[in-house]
Protein backbone atom coordinates (compact mmCIF):
# COMPACT_ATOMS: atom_id res chain seq x y z
CA UNK A 1 0.00 0.00 0.00
CA UNK A 2 1.13 3.63 -0.46
CA UNK A 3 2.67 5.51 2.34
CA UNK A 4 0.20 7.95 3.16
CA UNK A 5 1.80 11.26 4.83
CA UNK A 6 0.70 12.02 8.22
CA UNK A 7 1.71 14.00 11.46
CA UNK A 8 3.50 11.14 12.54
CA UNK A 9 5.54 9.29 9.57
CA UNK A 10 8.30 11.48 9.62
CA UNK A 11 9.10 11.47 6.20
CA UNK A 12 11.42 14.31 4.70
CA UNK A 13 9.14 15.85 2.42
CA UNK A 14 6.10 15.83 5.19
CA UNK A 15 7.68 17.38 8.00
CA UNK A 16 7.51 21.03 8.42
CA UNK A 17 4.62 21.09 5.48
CA UNK A 18 1.89 20.31 7.68
CA UNK A 19 0.92 24.24 7.20
CA UNK A 20 1.66 24.82 3.49
CA UNK A 21 -1.26 25.33 1.18
CA UNK A 22 -1.08 24.68 -2.23
CA UNK A 23 0.51 28.31 -4.02
CA UNK A 24 -1.67 27.96 -7.75
CA UNK A 25 -3.58 31.32 -6.59
CA UNK A 26 -0.51 33.10 -5.88
CA UNK A 27 0.83 32.17 -9.34
CA UNK A 28 0.68 35.06 -12.09
CA UNK A 29 -0.39 32.52 -14.69
CA UNK A 30 -0.14 35.40 -17.26
CA UNK A 31 3.55 35.53 -16.68
CA UNK A 32 4.24 32.13 -16.69
CA UNK A 33 7.47 30.87 -19.17
CA UNK A 34 9.01 28.27 -20.41
CA UNK A 35 12.27 28.34 -22.39
CA UNK A 36 13.07 25.44 -24.79
CA UNK A 37 9.52 23.85 -25.24
CA UNK A 38 7.91 22.63 -28.48
CA UNK A 39 4.91 24.00 -28.25
CA UNK A 40 3.56 27.20 -26.20
CA UNK A 41 1.32 25.16 -23.41
CA UNK A 42 3.34 26.10 -19.83
CA UNK A 43 0.28 27.66 -18.60
CA UNK A 44 -1.73 24.13 -18.97
CA UNK A 45 0.60 22.41 -16.53
CA UNK A 46 0.42 25.09 -14.14
CA UNK A 47 -2.81 23.74 -12.19
CA UNK A 48 -4.59 23.40 -8.82
CA UNK A 49 -3.26 20.56 -6.43
CA UNK A 50 -6.83 18.73 -7.40
CA UNK A 51 -5.66 18.17 -10.85
CA UNK A 52 -2.21 17.21 -10.70
CA UNK A 53 -2.52 13.58 -12.10
CA UNK A 54 -4.61 14.56 -15.24
CA UNK A 55 -2.65 13.53 -18.11
CA UNK A 56 -3.99 15.55 -20.87
CA UNK A 57 -1.64 18.77 -21.32
CA UNK A 58 2.21 18.69 -20.87
CA UNK A 59 5.72 20.41 -21.73
CA UNK A 60 7.96 18.57 -24.05
CA UNK A 61 11.65 20.25 -24.32
CA UNK A 62 12.83 21.00 -27.79
CA UNK A 63 16.34 20.52 -28.33
CA UNK A 64 18.00 18.90 -25.78
CA UNK A 65 16.55 17.27 -22.71
CA UNK A 66 16.05 20.96 -20.70
CA UNK A 67 13.71 23.57 -20.19
CA UNK A 68 13.30 26.58 -18.22
CA UNK A 69 10.32 27.68 -16.18
CA UNK A 70 9.75 30.84 -15.19
CA UNK A 71 7.18 31.42 -12.52
CA UNK A 72 6.36 34.68 -11.19
CA UNK A 73 4.14 35.45 -7.79
CA UNK A 74 1.83 38.45 -7.24
CA UNK A 75 3.33 38.29 -3.96
CA UNK A 76 6.20 37.22 -1.39
CA UNK A 77 5.55 33.41 -0.42
CA UNK A 78 7.96 31.05 1.25
CA UNK A 79 8.28 27.70 -0.78
CA UNK A 80 7.94 24.14 1.15
CA UNK A 81 7.75 21.77 -1.67
CA UNK A 82 8.16 21.16 -5.37
CA UNK A 83 6.62 19.32 -7.07
CA UNK A 84 6.86 18.16 -10.53
CA UNK A 85 4.94 15.14 -12.44
CA UNK A 86 5.80 13.62 -15.55
CA UNK A 87 3.77 12.28 -18.23
CA UNK A 88 5.24 8.82 -18.08
CA UNK A 89 8.35 6.92 -17.37
CA UNK A 90 10.42 7.02 -20.18
CA UNK A 91 10.15 11.15 -20.27
CA UNK A 92 10.21 11.89 -17.31
CA UNK A 93 13.71 14.31 -15.95
CA UNK A 94 16.13 13.43 -13.41
CA UNK A 95 17.97 16.85 -12.41
CA UNK A 96 16.11 20.00 -11.38
CA UNK A 97 18.01 23.00 -10.12
CA UNK A 98 15.91 25.89 -8.50
CA UNK A 99 17.24 29.77 -8.77
CA UNK A 100 14.65 32.90 -7.10
CA UNK A 101 14.37 36.34 -7.80
CA UNK A 102 16.43 36.34 -11.35
CA UNK A 103 15.09 38.68 -14.19
CA UNK A 104 16.22 38.35 -17.72
CA UNK A 105 16.50 34.37 -17.59
CA UNK A 106 18.15 32.39 -20.15
CA UNK A 107 20.00 29.11 -20.38
CA UNK A 108 23.48 31.05 -19.11
CA UNK A 109 21.74 30.92 -15.67
CA UNK A 110 22.56 27.27 -15.40
CA UNK A 111 26.25 28.13 -15.28
CA UNK A 112 25.90 30.08 -11.80
CA UNK A 113 25.12 28.39 -8.96
CA UNK A 114 21.89 27.54 -7.89
CA UNK A 115 19.91 28.08 -4.81
CA UNK A 116 19.07 24.14 -4.13
CA UNK A 117 19.66 21.20 -6.87
CA UNK A 118 17.38 17.93 -6.59
CA UNK A 119 17.10 14.42 -7.30
CA UNK A 120 13.82 13.78 -9.19
CA UNK A 121 11.79 10.71 -9.50
CA UNK A 122 9.13 9.93 -12.28
CA UNK A 123 6.44 10.74 -9.64
CA UNK A 124 3.50 9.75 -11.93
CA UNK A 125 0.93 9.93 -9.15
CA UNK A 126 2.53 13.37 -7.73
CA UNK A 127 2.79 12.09 -4.39
CA UNK A 128 6.55 12.93 -3.77
CA UNK A 129 6.59 16.32 -3.48
CA UNK A 130 10.46 17.68 -3.56
CA UNK A 131 10.88 19.31 0.03
CA UNK A 132 13.42 22.52 0.01
CA UNK A 133 15.66 23.89 2.33
CA UNK A 134 13.33 26.73 3.97
CA UNK A 135 16.11 29.09 4.94
CA UNK A 136 16.84 29.47 1.31
CA UNK A 137 13.03 30.06 -0.13
CA UNK A 138 11.94 32.86 2.22
CA UNK A 139 10.91 36.21 0.37
CA UNK A 140 10.32 34.72 -3.40
CA UNK A 141 8.46 36.67 -5.63
CA UNK A 142 10.26 34.79 -8.82
CA UNK A 143 10.58 31.01 -8.72
CA UNK A 144 13.05 29.60 -11.90
CA UNK A 145 13.49 25.69 -12.49
CA UNK A 146 16.23 24.37 -14.63
CA UNK A 147 14.77 20.79 -15.05
CA UNK A 148 16.32 18.40 -17.12
CA UNK A 149 17.24 14.59 -17.95
CA UNK A 150 20.55 12.83 -18.62
CA UNK A 151 18.98 9.68 -19.46
CA UNK A 152 15.74 10.73 -21.76
CA UNK A 153 15.30 12.55 -24.72
CA UNK A 154 13.07 14.79 -24.88
CA UNK A 155 11.47 15.06 -21.45
CA UNK A 156 7.59 15.76 -20.77
CA UNK A 157 6.20 17.23 -17.88
CA UNK A 158 2.47 17.02 -17.17
CA UNK A 159 1.84 19.34 -13.52
CA UNK A 160 4.13 21.55 -12.00
CA UNK A 161 3.05 22.63 -8.42
CA UNK A 162 4.23 24.37 -5.46
CA UNK A 163 3.17 24.48 -1.63
CA UNK A 164 4.25 26.72 0.47
CA UNK A 165 3.04 29.91 2.91
CA UNK A 166 1.79 33.30 2.03
CA UNK A 167 3.35 36.25 3.57
CA UNK A 168 0.68 38.24 1.67
CA UNK A 169 3.25 41.51 1.23
CA UNK A 170 4.15 42.15 -2.54
CA UNK A 171 5.81 44.63 -5.02
CA UNK A 172 3.97 46.66 -7.03
CA UNK A 173 4.17 50.06 -8.68
CA UNK A 174 2.48 52.46 -6.62
CA UNK A 175 -0.03 54.74 -7.93
CA UNK A 176 0.76 58.27 -6.32
CA UNK A 177 -1.25 61.28 -7.16
CA UNK A 178 0.89 64.63 -7.15
CA UNK A 179 -0.33 67.42 -5.53
CA UNK A 180 1.15 71.02 -6.15
CA UNK A 181 -1.50 72.61 -3.56
CA UNK A 182 -4.13 70.57 -1.94
CA UNK A 183 -8.01 71.46 -2.93
CA UNK A 184 -9.23 74.21 -0.05
CA UNK A 185 -11.98 71.51 0.30
CA UNK A 186 -9.78 68.79 1.14
CA UNK A 187 -8.29 70.67 3.66
CA UNK A 188 -11.39 72.78 5.28
CA UNK A 189 -14.76 71.59 3.84
CA UNK A 190 -16.36 74.88 4.74
CA UNK A 191 -13.80 77.55 3.42
CA UNK A 192 -14.31 76.98 -0.29
CA UNK A 193 -12.66 79.81 -1.67
CA UNK A 194 -11.76 78.82 -5.15
CA UNK A 195 -11.47 75.27 -6.57
CA UNK A 196 -7.62 74.85 -8.01
CA UNK A 197 -7.36 71.19 -9.81
CA UNK A 198 -3.15 70.48 -10.40
CA UNK B 1 10.51 49.79 -28.40
CA UNK B 2 12.09 48.27 -25.39
CA UNK B 3 15.82 47.94 -24.38
CA UNK B 4 17.69 46.31 -26.69
CA UNK B 5 20.78 44.60 -28.16
CA UNK B 6 20.63 44.13 -31.62
CA UNK B 7 23.22 42.80 -33.34
CA UNK B 8 22.94 42.91 -37.43
CA UNK B 9 24.43 40.84 -39.46
CA UNK B 10 25.82 41.99 -43.04
CA UNK B 11 25.71 40.14 -46.29
CA UNK B 12 28.89 41.31 -48.04
CA UNK B 13 28.81 38.79 -50.52
CA UNK B 14 29.37 38.79 -54.50
CA UNK B 15 25.56 38.69 -54.80
CA UNK B 16 24.96 41.97 -53.09
CA UNK B 17 26.59 43.82 -56.04
CA UNK B 18 22.94 42.88 -58.16
CA UNK B 19 21.67 45.71 -59.17
CA UNK B 20 18.15 44.72 -59.23
CA UNK B 21 17.24 46.77 -55.62
CA UNK B 22 18.59 50.02 -56.82
CA UNK B 23 21.31 51.05 -56.68
CA UNK B 24 22.76 47.85 -55.32
CA UNK B 25 21.61 45.39 -52.81
CA UNK B 26 24.75 46.22 -50.48
CA UNK B 27 23.59 50.04 -50.84
CA UNK B 28 20.15 48.65 -49.58
CA UNK B 29 21.47 46.98 -47.03
CA UNK B 30 23.44 50.25 -45.94
CA UNK B 31 20.17 52.72 -46.03
CA UNK B 32 18.53 49.94 -43.99
CA UNK B 33 21.10 50.22 -41.71
CA UNK B 34 20.37 53.67 -41.34
CA UNK B 35 16.88 52.55 -40.39
CA UNK B 36 17.59 50.39 -37.95
CA UNK B 37 20.18 52.73 -35.91
CA UNK B 38 16.86 54.98 -35.90
CA UNK B 39 14.78 52.16 -34.55
CA UNK B 40 17.06 50.68 -32.16
CA UNK B 41 19.20 53.59 -30.69
CA UNK B 42 17.25 56.73 -30.89
CA UNK B 43 14.23 54.92 -29.40
CA UNK B 44 15.96 54.16 -26.61
CA UNK B 45 19.57 55.67 -25.06
CA UNK B 46 20.89 52.42 -23.31
CA UNK B 47 20.28 49.85 -26.43
CA UNK B 48 23.15 49.12 -28.48
CA UNK B 49 23.84 47.70 -31.73
CA UNK B 50 26.47 45.91 -33.20
CA UNK B 51 27.91 44.78 -36.89
CA UNK B 52 28.94 40.97 -38.29
CA UNK B 53 30.24 40.56 -41.58
CA UNK B 54 28.53 37.53 -42.94
CA UNK B 55 30.68 36.89 -46.18
CA UNK B 56 33.97 36.94 -46.84
CA UNK B 57 36.63 34.53 -46.65
CA UNK B 58 36.05 34.31 -42.65
CA UNK B 59 32.49 36.19 -40.59
CA UNK B 60 34.01 38.51 -39.02
CA UNK B 61 32.58 40.78 -35.92
CA UNK B 62 32.76 44.51 -36.57
CA UNK B 63 31.00 45.97 -33.76
CA UNK B 64 29.80 44.80 -30.42
CA UNK B 65 26.77 46.52 -29.61
CA UNK B 66 27.17 49.96 -28.84
CA UNK B 67 24.87 53.00 -28.79
CA UNK B 68 27.05 55.20 -30.52
CA UNK B 69 26.08 55.47 -34.15
CA UNK B 70 28.87 57.43 -35.99
CA UNK B 71 30.95 53.98 -35.09
CA UNK B 72 28.74 51.81 -36.43
CA UNK B 73 28.73 54.05 -39.86
CA UNK B 74 31.96 53.95 -40.02
CA UNK B 75 32.34 50.49 -40.34
CA UNK B 76 31.08 50.75 -44.09
CA UNK B 77 34.46 51.98 -45.04
CA UNK B 78 36.28 48.70 -44.00
CA UNK B 79 33.97 46.66 -45.82
CA UNK B 80 34.55 44.36 -49.10
CA UNK B 81 31.95 42.69 -50.95
CA UNK B 82 33.59 38.88 -51.75
CA UNK B 83 33.11 35.87 -50.65
CA UNK B 84 29.66 33.99 -50.11
CA UNK B 85 27.21 34.42 -47.08
CA UNK B 86 27.78 31.79 -44.22
CA UNK B 87 24.59 32.22 -42.59
CA UNK B 88 24.53 29.65 -39.82
CA UNK B 89 28.39 30.62 -38.96
CA UNK B 90 27.44 34.40 -38.46
CA UNK B 91 23.73 33.66 -36.88
CA UNK B 92 26.01 31.60 -34.18
CA UNK B 93 28.49 34.16 -33.89
CA UNK B 94 26.10 36.49 -33.36
CA UNK B 95 24.18 35.00 -30.59
CA UNK B 96 27.85 34.29 -28.91
CA UNK B 97 28.44 38.39 -28.69
CA UNK B 98 24.98 38.97 -27.91
CA UNK B 99 25.65 36.04 -24.66
CA UNK B 100 28.33 38.32 -23.63
CA UNK B 101 26.36 41.62 -24.05
CA UNK B 102 27.34 44.03 -21.12
CA UNK B 103 24.25 44.79 -20.20
CA UNK B 104 22.31 42.00 -19.45
CA UNK B 105 19.05 44.06 -19.21
CA UNK B 106 18.97 44.47 -22.69
CA UNK B 107 16.66 42.09 -25.20
CA UNK B 108 18.41 40.01 -27.47
CA UNK B 109 18.08 40.57 -31.55
CA UNK B 110 19.61 39.42 -34.32
CA UNK B 111 18.65 41.39 -37.64
CA UNK B 112 19.86 38.90 -40.50
CA UNK B 113 20.12 40.53 -44.26
CA UNK B 114 19.88 37.89 -47.02
CA UNK B 115 20.80 39.01 -50.40
CA UNK B 116 22.07 35.68 -51.43
CA UNK B 117 21.20 32.16 -51.55
CA UNK B 118 21.26 30.32 -48.41
CA UNK B 119 24.35 26.72 -48.88
CA UNK B 120 23.25 24.97 -45.73
CA UNK B 121 20.46 22.10 -45.40
CA UNK B 122 16.89 22.86 -43.87
CA UNK B 123 17.92 20.23 -41.34
CA UNK B 124 21.08 22.61 -40.07
CA UNK B 125 18.58 25.57 -40.70
CA UNK B 126 15.76 24.28 -37.84
CA UNK B 127 18.23 23.08 -35.72
CA UNK B 128 20.11 26.09 -35.73
CA UNK B 129 16.78 27.90 -35.79
CA UNK B 130 15.40 26.06 -32.60
CA UNK B 131 19.04 27.23 -30.71
CA UNK B 132 18.29 30.87 -31.31
CA UNK B 133 14.81 30.12 -30.17
CA UNK B 134 15.95 28.32 -27.55
CA UNK B 135 17.87 31.18 -26.59
CA UNK B 136 15.29 33.73 -26.15
CA UNK B 137 16.85 35.59 -29.13
CA UNK B 138 14.05 37.34 -31.70
CA UNK B 139 15.26 37.14 -35.38
CA UNK B 140 14.43 39.83 -37.90
CA UNK B 141 15.24 38.06 -41.44
CA UNK B 142 14.95 40.36 -44.30
CA UNK B 143 15.62 39.01 -47.80
CA UNK B 144 16.98 41.84 -50.27
CA UNK B 145 16.12 40.57 -53.93
CA UNK B 146 16.98 36.77 -53.81
CA UNK B 147 13.41 35.34 -55.38
CA UNK B 148 14.43 31.58 -55.61
CA UNK B 149 11.28 29.03 -54.99
CA UNK B 150 13.67 26.94 -52.48
CA UNK B 151 15.62 29.71 -51.01
CA UNK B 152 11.95 31.02 -50.24
CA UNK B 153 11.21 28.26 -48.30
CA UNK B 154 14.06 27.74 -46.67
CA UNK B 155 13.52 31.53 -45.32
CA UNK B 156 10.07 30.57 -44.39
CA UNK B 157 10.67 27.37 -42.51
CA UNK B 158 13.66 28.91 -40.83
CA UNK B 159 11.62 31.53 -39.52
CA UNK B 160 8.69 29.50 -38.60
CA UNK B 161 11.22 27.50 -36.47
CA UNK B 162 12.47 30.73 -34.57
CA UNK B 163 9.32 32.50 -34.06
CA UNK B 164 8.36 32.69 -30.89
CA UNK B 165 5.50 35.44 -30.08
CA UNK B 166 5.63 38.27 -32.10
CA UNK B 167 8.76 39.69 -31.38
CA UNK B 168 10.35 38.13 -34.30
CA UNK B 169 9.76 39.53 -38.46
CA UNK B 170 10.09 38.36 -41.79
CA UNK B 171 10.35 40.99 -44.69
CA UNK B 172 10.87 39.69 -48.23
CA UNK B 173 12.28 42.48 -50.42
CA UNK B 174 11.30 42.12 -54.08
CA UNK B 175 13.49 43.38 -57.11
CA UNK B 176 12.59 46.77 -58.22
CA UNK B 177 11.14 47.71 -54.44
CA UNK B 178 12.02 50.89 -52.66
CA UNK B 179 13.77 48.59 -49.48
CA UNK B 180 13.35 51.46 -47.58
CA UNK B 181 10.31 52.12 -47.87
CA UNK B 182 9.06 48.94 -47.59
CA UNK B 183 10.98 48.07 -44.23
CA UNK B 184 10.11 51.96 -42.69
CA UNK B 185 6.34 50.90 -43.00
CA UNK B 186 6.64 47.65 -41.37
CA UNK B 187 9.09 48.41 -38.80
CA UNK B 188 7.82 51.46 -38.34
CA UNK B 189 5.02 50.92 -36.19
CA UNK B 190 7.07 47.60 -35.18
CA UNK B 191 4.00 45.60 -34.64
CA UNK B 192 3.23 41.58 -35.54
CA UNK B 193 3.13 42.00 -39.49
CA UNK B 194 4.98 40.12 -41.85
CA UNK B 195 5.28 42.95 -45.30
CA UNK B 196 3.70 41.14 -48.51
CA UNK B 197 5.45 43.65 -50.62
CA UNK B 198 3.18 45.50 -53.31
CA UNK B 199 0.15 45.16 -51.12
CA UNK B 200 1.46 48.33 -48.91
CA UNK B 201 -1.20 47.77 -46.21
CA UNK B 202 -1.24 50.75 -44.21
CA UNK B 203 -1.30 49.55 -39.84
CA UNK B 204 -5.01 49.82 -38.88
CA UNK B 205 -5.73 49.22 -35.42
CA UNK B 206 -3.71 46.84 -33.80
CA UNK B 207 -6.93 45.29 -32.54
CA UNK B 208 -8.17 44.37 -36.05
CA UNK B 209 -4.98 42.15 -37.20
CA UNK B 210 -6.01 39.63 -34.53
CA UNK B 211 -2.30 39.47 -33.25
CA UNK B 212 -1.48 37.48 -30.28
CA UNK B 213 -1.63 40.32 -27.91
CA UNK B 214 -4.51 42.19 -29.05
CA UNK B 215 -5.76 43.05 -25.41
CA UNK B 216 -2.33 44.87 -25.08
CA UNK B 217 -2.50 46.19 -28.46
CA UNK B 218 -0.58 44.34 -29.97
CA UNK B 219 2.96 44.43 -27.51
CA UNK B 220 3.86 41.79 -26.35
CA UNK B 221 3.73 41.95 -22.30
CA UNK B 222 7.06 39.86 -21.66
CA UNK B 223 9.13 41.90 -24.11
CA UNK B 224 7.93 45.16 -23.02
CA UNK B 225 5.48 45.39 -19.93
CA UNK B 226 5.63 49.14 -19.66
CA UNK B 227 3.93 49.50 -23.38
CA UNK B 228 2.13 46.49 -23.35
CA UNK B 229 -0.02 48.37 -19.88
CA UNK B 230 -0.04 51.60 -21.58
CA UNK B 231 -1.67 50.15 -24.33
CA UNK B 232 -4.37 47.87 -22.06
CA UNK B 233 -5.32 50.76 -20.18
CA UNK B 234 -5.96 53.03 -23.18
CA UNK B 235 -8.06 50.51 -25.07
CA UNK B 236 -10.05 49.46 -21.83
CA UNK B 237 -10.48 53.42 -21.65
CA UNK B 238 -11.94 53.73 -25.35
CA UNK B 239 -13.82 50.70 -24.83
CA UNK B 240 -15.55 52.16 -21.56
CA UNK B 241 -16.15 56.04 -23.39
CA UNK B 242 -17.92 54.46 -25.99
CA UNK B 243 -20.55 52.41 -24.12
CA UNK B 244 -21.31 55.85 -22.06
CA UNK B 245 -21.69 57.27 -25.48
CA UNK B 246 -24.37 54.63 -26.51
CA UNK B 247 -25.74 54.41 -22.85
CA UNK B 248 -26.32 58.19 -23.22
CA UNK B 249 -27.70 57.66 -27.46
CA UNK B 250 -29.95 55.69 -26.06
CA UNK B 251 -31.75 57.67 -22.93
CA UNK B 252 -31.95 60.64 -25.62
CA UNK B 253 -33.95 58.13 -27.65
CA UNK B 254 -36.23 57.50 -24.76
CA UNK B 255 -36.72 60.72 -23.73
CA UNK B 256 -37.59 61.77 -26.97
CA UNK B 257 -40.49 59.07 -26.96
CA UNK B 258 -41.58 60.79 -23.39
CA UNK B 259 -41.57 64.25 -24.97
CA UNK B 260 -44.32 63.56 -27.67
CA UNK B 261 -46.67 62.39 -24.69
CA UNK B 262 -46.24 65.54 -22.47
CA UNK B 263 -47.72 67.86 -25.39
CA UNK B 264 -50.59 65.96 -27.21
CA UNK B 265 -52.73 68.82 -25.83
CA UNK B 266 -50.82 71.42 -28.16
CA UNK B 267 -51.74 72.07 -32.10
CA UNK B 268 -50.58 69.99 -34.31
CA UNK B 269 -47.44 72.71 -35.97
CA UNK B 270 -46.41 73.10 -32.40
CA UNK B 271 -45.65 69.67 -31.73
CA UNK B 272 -43.87 69.15 -34.94
CA UNK B 273 -41.26 72.61 -34.12
CA UNK B 274 -41.10 71.34 -30.41
CA UNK B 275 -39.81 67.71 -31.35
CA UNK B 276 -37.71 69.68 -33.90
CA UNK B 277 -36.06 71.88 -31.59
CA UNK B 278 -36.13 69.90 -28.59
CA UNK B 279 -33.59 67.09 -30.57
CA UNK B 280 -31.27 69.83 -30.61
CA UNK B 281 -31.60 70.21 -27.18
CA UNK B 282 -31.75 73.86 -26.57
CA UNK B 283 -34.47 75.66 -24.54
CA UNK B 284 -33.09 79.57 -25.36
CA UNK B 285 -33.41 78.63 -29.12
CA UNK B 286 -36.59 77.23 -29.21
CA UNK B 287 -37.63 80.25 -27.31
CA UNK B 288 -36.20 82.65 -30.03
CA UNK B 289 -38.57 80.56 -32.86
CA UNK B 290 -41.33 80.32 -31.12
CA UNK B 291 -41.33 84.08 -30.50
CA UNK B 292 -41.03 84.54 -34.25
CA UNK B 293 -44.41 82.98 -34.60
CA UNK B 294 -47.65 84.28 -33.76
CA UNK B 295 -47.38 86.27 -30.15
CA UNK B 296 -50.75 84.86 -28.57
CA UNK B 297 -50.30 81.09 -28.58
CA UNK B 298 -46.44 81.75 -28.14
CA UNK B 299 -47.42 82.99 -24.16
CA UNK B 300 -49.70 79.77 -23.80
CA UNK B 301 -46.94 77.06 -25.33
CA UNK B 302 -43.95 79.20 -23.18
CA UNK B 303 -44.64 77.42 -19.90
CA UNK B 304 -45.22 74.01 -20.53
CA UNK B 305 -42.41 73.94 -23.23
CA UNK B 306 -40.23 75.06 -20.36
CA UNK B 307 -41.34 72.94 -17.48
CA UNK B 308 -40.44 69.74 -19.74
CA UNK B 309 -37.30 70.94 -21.28
CA UNK B 310 -36.41 71.91 -17.37
CA UNK B 311 -37.66 68.28 -16.50
CA UNK B 312 -35.71 66.92 -19.28
CA UNK B 313 -32.06 68.85 -18.90
CA UNK B 314 -32.76 67.66 -15.33
CA UNK B 315 -33.14 64.28 -15.78
CA UNK B 316 -30.22 64.10 -18.26
CA UNK B 317 -27.85 65.70 -15.68
CA UNK B 318 -28.38 63.39 -13.39
CA UNK B 319 -28.21 60.47 -15.41
CA UNK B 320 -25.16 61.88 -17.20
CA UNK B 321 -22.56 63.02 -14.53
CA UNK B 322 -19.69 63.19 -16.67
CA UNK B 323 -21.05 64.53 -19.47
CA UNK B 324 -19.24 68.35 -18.73
CA UNK B 325 -19.00 68.95 -22.81
CA UNK B 326 -22.51 69.06 -22.92
CA UNK B 327 -22.45 71.70 -20.32
CA UNK B 328 -19.90 73.82 -21.89
CA UNK B 329 -21.77 73.41 -24.84
CA UNK B 330 -24.65 74.36 -23.78
CA UNK B 331 -23.34 77.44 -22.08
CA UNK B 332 -21.42 78.11 -25.41
CA UNK B 333 -25.19 78.29 -27.00
CA UNK B 334 -26.83 80.45 -24.05
CA UNK B 335 -24.32 83.27 -24.96
CA UNK B 336 -25.15 82.14 -29.01
CA UNK B 337 -28.76 82.57 -28.51
CA UNK B 338 -29.01 85.62 -26.01
CA UNK B 339 -28.78 87.38 -29.46
CA UNK B 340 -30.79 85.71 -30.95
CA UNK B 341 -33.39 86.07 -27.81
CA UNK B 342 -32.80 89.87 -28.28
CA UNK B 343 -33.25 90.00 -32.43
CA UNK B 344 -36.88 87.85 -31.27
CA UNK B 345 -37.87 90.62 -29.02
CA UNK B 346 -37.05 93.19 -31.04
CA UNK B 347 -39.10 91.25 -33.84
CA UNK B 348 -41.80 90.71 -30.84
CA UNK B 349 -41.63 94.93 -30.83
CA UNK B 350 -41.85 95.75 -34.28
CA UNK B 351 -44.93 93.16 -35.02
CA UNK B 352 -46.76 95.04 -32.51
CA UNK B 353 -45.60 98.40 -33.52
CA UNK B 354 -46.61 97.55 -36.92
CA UNK B 355 -49.80 96.03 -35.31
CA UNK B 356 -50.60 99.18 -33.55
Amino acid sequence: MQHQHGPNCGCAEYMFNEDADDLYGQIEIDKVDCLNETAQNIKQIIRPEIDKTKKDHYVQSDLDSEIIVIIPFNETVRIRQINIVSLNEGSAPNLMKAYINISNVDFGLIETPCVEQFILSPNLDGLFGNAVKISKFENVNNLILYIKSTINDPIRISYIGLKGIRTFQSKQLANTIYELNPLAKQVDPDKVVFDSVC
Amino acid sequence: MPLEAAVVVLDNSEFSRNGDLEPSRWNAQQEAIELYINIVIDSNMESGMGLILGGGKQVRLLMTPTNDRDLIQGQFHKTRLEGNLKFSVALQQASLALKHRINKQQHQRIVAFVASPIEEEVDTLVNLAKRLKKNNIAIDLINFGEQNEEHLQKLKIFFENVQKGSSSKYINIQPGMSATETLFSTLGNYSDFQAEPGQQQQQAPQQSTGGQFSEYGGFDPNVDPEMALIMKMSLEDEAQRQQQQLAQQLQQSQQQQQQPQQQQQQQIQEEKIENVIEEENDELLEQARLLSMQIEQQEQQEQPNQTAQQQQKQSQLTQNQLFQDQNFLDELLDDVNKDEEQEGLLKKDADKSKKD
